[in-house]
Formats: C-alpha cells, sequence, structure tokens
C-alpha cells in the first residue's frame, strides 16, 4: 500500500483508474496531465497499441508540495481495458492505494462495466485488499453521449459501497479533477488513520 | 802628344769624377725619391685600407639587405610551394576517390539503368495484366452481382421453404402431440415423418439388433411396410443404421459410404437416388431407436433430412416428457386415461425398447422412462449434411436442464461470450468489416479471437463448454453476422464434448 520513506520524508500513493475497455480511463489521465502545471508533474508514460489503446498501463507521476514535512507524491495509473489483458490488471492493481472506476455510460457498454468491476472485485481479493476498505470512487464517464443510460440504471448495476459517484465527460475535462480530488481526500484520511 | 793624352786623362778623370759624383747624387735622389714613393705607397694602402673596409661592411649589408627578402622569401616559397605540393597531393587523391567514386556510381547507374529498363518492361508488362485483370474484374463484378441477385432470390426462397418446414413441423407435432400413448405417439411420427420422405422405417434397439417397428411408402418396391417386421440389422455391422445408432448422431450417406449399407439396401431396396439417412431417437443418453428415410424408389426421390432431424428430436422430447409425466403425475396420467394396455413396465433405469417380434397389432413399443438428469451431451447437427457446422437450431435440452444454477451457468457465459465477442468487434471495426468482406475475419483477428477463446475457456464451466460452445455462436452472430463462412476457413469450429479440453 502506500510507500512512506521517512528517511527522505516521503509519501508516494498509488491510483489506479480501472473501467471497461474504452471508457476513457486514459482520456482522465491526459487530461489531468495537461492542466497540471509543469512544476507538478514528472513525464506521462503511455504503453498503448499502434490504435492508441492501452497496451500496458499510462503512469503520471504528480508533486502535491510538502504536507507536514512529507514530500507527497501521487502515482496515477491506467490499466487496459480488454478483457483479456487480465493478467497485466492484475499486476498493476498491485500495491494499489485508491482507485477510481471509470464506467461508460453507453447502454451497449452496461455488461462490460458489471463484467469491469467483477474483474477488479476478484483481483483485489486475490491481493488480499479489502474492496470495502479501499479509498474508492464511481465515475459515468461519457454522458455527454445520446446513447448513455440514465443515472440512476448506472448506479442500480455499479454502485456497490456507497461510494461518491461523479458524472464526468472526460473528453472535456468535466468530472475529471472532481473525482480525482475525491479519491485523493480518501487517500489521505486512510492515510492519517493509518 | 803626351800631355794631350795626359789632358785627355785628366778631363777623363774629372769627367769621371763629375760623374761619380753626379751619380752619386742621383742615386741618392733616386733612393729618396724611392723611399718616398715607398711612404707615399705605405700610406697609400693605410689609406686605402682604412677606406675599405666600412666600404665593405657596408657593401655586404646591401648585399645582405637585399639578399635577406630574396632568402627569406624563398623560405616562404618553399613552405608555400610545400604546402602546395601536398594540397596537390591530397587533391589528386581526393580527384582519385572521387574518379573511383564516379565510376562506381556510373557503374551502379548504369546497374540501375538496365534494372529500370527492366522494371519499365515489367510495368508496361503489369499494366497490360492490370488492363486484363480489370477487365475480369469487371466481368466477374457482374457476375458476382448476378450470383448476390440469384443468391437472394435463394435466400427469399430458402427463407419461405424454411419457414413452410417449419410450419409442417409444427403442424405435425400439433398431430404427434394429440396422442395419448407412446404407441401412438410413435406411429403418428412416423406418419409425420412420412411427410418428408417417401420412404421412412423406425427400427427399435433390443440388444444388438435394431428391429424393424414399423414403415411407410415401402409398399411399391418388392418389400412392403408389413414386411418391416421381420427384418433386424446389427448393430455390430458396418452399416449407416450401426453408425447413427452408435454415434447418436444423424447420419448421410449412400450405398457405399459405409462398407456395409448394402445389406440394408438390398433388404429395403435401393432408392432411386443413393441417398439416405439414419437418424437416431435418442432418449437419456442412449440410442432407442433408428429412423431411416429415403427418396423412394419412384419419382423425383428427394427427402428433406434436416426436417426429419429436427421432427426426431422433438419427437424423443415428446417421449421423454409423456414419461416424465408418466411418472411423477401419475394422477394426471390416470385423469387422461391413456385407455392403453398396460406397456412393459421399464424396471430399469435405463430406456428399454419394444421387442422386435411384436405382432402387427401387439404390443407397442415399451415405455421409455427417462430420467430427468444427466442432461444429453449435445448430438450436433454440425456436419451431419455436409452443411454448416454450426448447430443453428437450438435445441432445449443443450442448454439447462438441471435447474436454477445451470441456467445461471449458461447465461452467464452466453453473456461472458457476447461480451468478449462485442469487445473484438467494438476495438476492430475496421479489421471485422474487410474480413467479413473476404471471410478472413479469424486471420486477421487471430489473436484477439484466440486470447478470448482462452478466457472463456478459463472463466466457463466445462459442463457449459462441453454442450454449447457460446462463444463460437458469438464469433459467428457478431462477426460474421450469422455467416459462419465469413470468419474463414481457418477458424476453428466449435468447441463442444470432447473438443472442450
Amino acid at each position: 500500500m502506500t510507500f512512506i520513506n521517512y528517511a527522505s520524508r516521503e509519501i508516494n500513493c498509488k491510483i489506479v483508474y480501472y473501467g471497461p475497455g474504452l471508457g476513457g480511463k486514459t482520456t482522465n489521465l491526459n487530461y489531468i496531465y495537461q492542466k497540471i502545471h509543469p512544476s507538478n508533474k514528472g513525464k506521462m508514460v503511455s504503453l498503448s497499441t499502434d490504435t492508441e489503446r492501452t497496451l500496458f498501463f499510462d503512469f503520471l507521476p504528480l508533486e502535491l508540495g510538502l504536507i507536514n514535512g512529507f514530500k507527497i507524491r501521487f502515482h496515477l495509473y491506467t490499466v487496459p481495458g480488454q478483457i483479456y489483458y487480465d493478467a497485466s490488471r492484475r499486476l498493476i492493481l498491485k500495491g494499489v492505494d485508491g482507485i477510481v472506476f471509470v464506467a461508460d455510460s453507453q447502454e451497449e457498454r452496461l455488461d462490460a462495466n458489471v463484467e469491469s468491476l467483477r474483474n477488479l472485485q476478484e483481483h483485489l481479493h486475490d491481493h488480499r485488499y479489502d474492496f470495502m476498505k479501499m479509498p474508492y470512487i464511481l465515475q459515468f464517464n461519457k454522458r455527454d453521449l445520446s446513447s448513455a443510460l440514465p443515472f440512476d440504471t448506472l448506479k442500480k448495476e455499479l454502485w456497490r459501497k456507497n461510494e461518491p459517484i461523479f458524472e464526468a465527460v472526460a473528453s472535456s475535462g468535466k468530472g475529471v479533477f472532481d473525482s480525482l480530488k475525491e479519491v485523493t481526500r480518501q487517500l489521505l484520511g486512510a492515510l492519517k488513520r493509518s | 802628344m803626351i800631355e794631350s793624352d795626359d789632358l785627355i786623362n785628366r778631363f777623363r778623370e774629372d769627367l769621371r769624377r763629375i760623374l761619380m759624383t753626379e751619380n752619386q747624387a742621383l742615386k741618392g735622389r733616386i733612393a729618396a725619391a724611392r723611399n718616398q714613393f715607398s711612404e707615399t705607397m705605405t700610406q697609400l694602402e693605410g689609406e686605402v685600407a682604412v677606406t675599405s673596409a666600412p666600404f665593405r661592411e657596408q657593401l655586404e649589408q646591401q648585399i645582405l639587405n637585399t639578399l635577406d627578402p630574396l632568402i627569406s622569401g624563398s623560405a616562404q616559397a618553399n613552405q608555400q610551394r610545400a604546402a602546395l605540393s601536398e594540397q596537390i597531393t591530397n587533391l589528386a587523391q581526393e580527384l582519385s576517390r572521387r574518379e573511383e567514386e564516379i565510376n562506381r556510381l556510373r557503374q551502379e547507374n548504369s546497374q540501375l539503368r538496365a534494372q529500370k529498363d527492366g522494371l519499365d518492361g515489367e510495368l508496361a508488362t503489369r499494366d497490360v495484366q492490370i488492363g486484363r485483370l480489370n477487365q475480369e474484374r469487371d466481368q466477374l463484378e457482374q457476375r458476382i452481382a448476378a450470383v448476390v441477385e440469384e443468391y437472394a432470390q435463394a435466400k427469399a426462397t430458402a427463407a419461405r421453404t424454411t419457414r413452410a418446414m417449419l410450419q409442417r413441423i409444427i403442424a405435425a407435432l400439433d398431430r404427434i402431440e394429440g396422442k395419448k400413448s407412446q404407441v401412438d405417439i410413435l406411429t403418428s411420427f412416423l406418419e409425420e415423418a412420412s411427410q418428408f420422405a417417401p420412404r421412412v422405417a423406425l427400427f427399435v434397439a433390443k440388444g444388438d439388433m435394431l428391429s424393424g417397428w414399423k414403415a411407410f411408402g415401402f409398399s411399391s418396391a418388392g418389400f412392403n411396410d408389413l414386411d418391416v417386421k421381420v427384418v433386424h440389422f446389427s448393430v455390430n455391422n458396418d452399416t449407416m443404421l450401426a453408425d447413427a445408432y452408435h454415434s447418436r448422431r444423424a447420419i448421410s450417406g449412400g450405398r457405399a459410404s459405409h462398407r456395409e449399407n448394402a445389406l440394408i439396401l438390398d433388404r429395403l431396396g435401393s432408392p432411386v437416388k443413393d441417398a439416405f439417412v439414419a437418424i437416431p431417437l435418442v432418449l437419456r443418453d442412449r440410442s432407442t431407436a433408428v429412423l431411416y428415410a429415403d427418396g423412394g424408389s419412384e419419382g423425383e426421390a428427394t427427402f428433406d433430412g434436416e426436417a426429419l432431424e429436427l421432427l426426431v428430436r422433438l419427437v424423443a422430447l415428446m417421449v421423454e416428457l409423456y414419461s416424465f409425466r408418466a411418472r411423477t403425475i401419475p394422477t394426471h396420467r390416470a385423469g387422461v386415461s391413456v385407455a392403453e394396455p398396460p406397456r412393459e413396465a421399464a424396471t430399469t433405469s435405463a430406456p428399454s425398447v419394444p421387442s422386435p417380434t411384436f405382432s402387427r397389432s401387439g404390443p407397442a413399443p415399451s415405455e421409455f422412462i427417462p430420467e430427468p438428469e444427466p442432461p444429453r451431451p449435445s448430438g450436433g447437427m454440425e456436419g451431419a449434411y455436409g452443411g454448416s457446422p454450426v448447430a443453428t437450431i437450438t435445441e432445449p435440452s443443450r442448454e439447462a436442464s438441471g435447474g436454477e444454477q445451470e441456467v445461471k451457468l449458461h447465461n452467464d457465459a452466453k453473456r461472458f461470450a457476447r461480451l468478449l465477442v462485442s469487445e473484438i468487434k467494438l476495438y476492430n471495426e475496421q479489421k471485422v468489416i474487410a474480413g467479413r468482406r473476404n471471410k478472413d475475419i479469424y486471420d486477421r483477428l487471430k489473436e484477439d479471437i484466440d486470447r478470448s477463446r482462452e478466457m472463456y475457456s478459463k472463466r466457463v464451466s466445462p459442463k457449459v463448454r462441453e454442450r454449447v460452445d457460446y462463444f463460437y455462436e458469438e464469433l459467428v452472430r457478431t462477426l460474421g453476422e450469422n455467416d459462419p463462412d465469413a470468419l474463414g476457413s481457418d477458424c476453428p469450429g466449435p468447441m463442444i464434448g470432447s473438443a472442450v479440453e
């Protein structure tokens, strides 16, 4: 989980953007990368296919300055969405501190959302992480599409543990930072408690 | 005279003295002059010596001054010359290199020209070929358009034919369903089967024999329907009937398709067209009877194997259901009062079959009393008529028959297969379209399909996979738009039964 280096007074946190393929995880990260001041971010690493689909992960380091004398550094990751990249997702989830589940609001992707969420819970369980205690938010992405399901329908299918839900249009940035802030808030709260 | 001599002598003497004195004086003057001359000369020489040294130095200096630039100019010139010489040498070397390079380039150029000429020639040939191919393509396009038109018409006709066939089967089932006993059901079934084939005969299994029970349409072939009751074929012979019995699959073929088919055809009489079909009636995993059908000994000699197989499968279900109801709802059974004489009691768990020796009006096939479990492995229709390997008919029995849990397993498998395949399509829209057009979807998407298949196999219970391959069905439905050929010849077919592991 969270890596605290007392010698160098650094805290490193890992946030993973999870969700079905083509749901907007990388778009979330790209938007964050564009908007963050260069002094606060590292180089974004994307391992993608020739069609720009995430092959292994996207990685974006963020520096959030000093808190109680500790330098806080967030590492944002995405996972490949295609179902058969299961082993990669499992690997990337190792050591996760917080999760943003990016659901695709389109009706035809409802089953994919459900499957991805099931897959997430399965991997967390395998890693012996408690999903119910994990900092976690649910993001309904692509709310601008006409084929988007109603909020309540998605909530009924995907809401698991009273987690906050954010409606987003990641391509325009709507809801992207709200999601990040909330998962960060939860994560720091968990850090304080630990 | 003495005096004169004296005088002369004296004079001479005097003259000699004077001359001597004079000579002496002259000598003195000469010596003095000589001394003076010598002194003068010495002086002059000294003067000359004094005056010539600076002159010489000056001269030397002037010479040197004149030579210096000449000497130093010469050294610079030498250096320049040496440098120039070196430059010239270098330039000569460079020139030599350049010349070599130019020669090499010239050679390459000539080679390239030769190649270009060759390619130009080839290009011209290709142009001619392309022209020809374009013509052929145009012709092919016209032919394809004609074939597509023909196909559309054939498809419409086939759809109408299929609809008509299904309507006939449904009507047949309605009539069979009204029967109150298994004998009536089977008799009615055979009557209905004769709609789809001019000659049909049902052989029931007993021990190692398939024995004739009832037949329709054989009266004109020197072998009438009643004769079938005394016909027995061994299940150990290499015949289509035995093959259908053992494999529990519909088998189609002709006289030569099995080594001992002649045993059947010689006994029943050969149909006009050398083609017939054997379809097993499978109850609780066992073949209990085999339907024989052919195109008859006269006329057009055609029969509808697919319709017959569907009818047989549905009748098998009907018989099972009848037996199940009879066992589980005795009051109901009593209520409907089949009013049939008691059948041979089925006392064992295996389905029994009617005796091949009963008389025409005698005992009917004994009751088949299948238990609801275990589920029947998919008999499959793949390849039975040389058509598509896909079981496009969704038999109710292939899916859940083991309660809610099994229904859930099947539904989950279907959903997961749909998800996997829809994702392949979502990520590869263009490849799917191109693959559908060229009928090579599998070749284009092999990696995605194979990896998804692997996920499907990991996730879905073997219990489900050994009966139905939902993944393959989704490939056909979603990627091939219901055309299995669109997947291409390299695509593995459905994996069911023994192919699962």
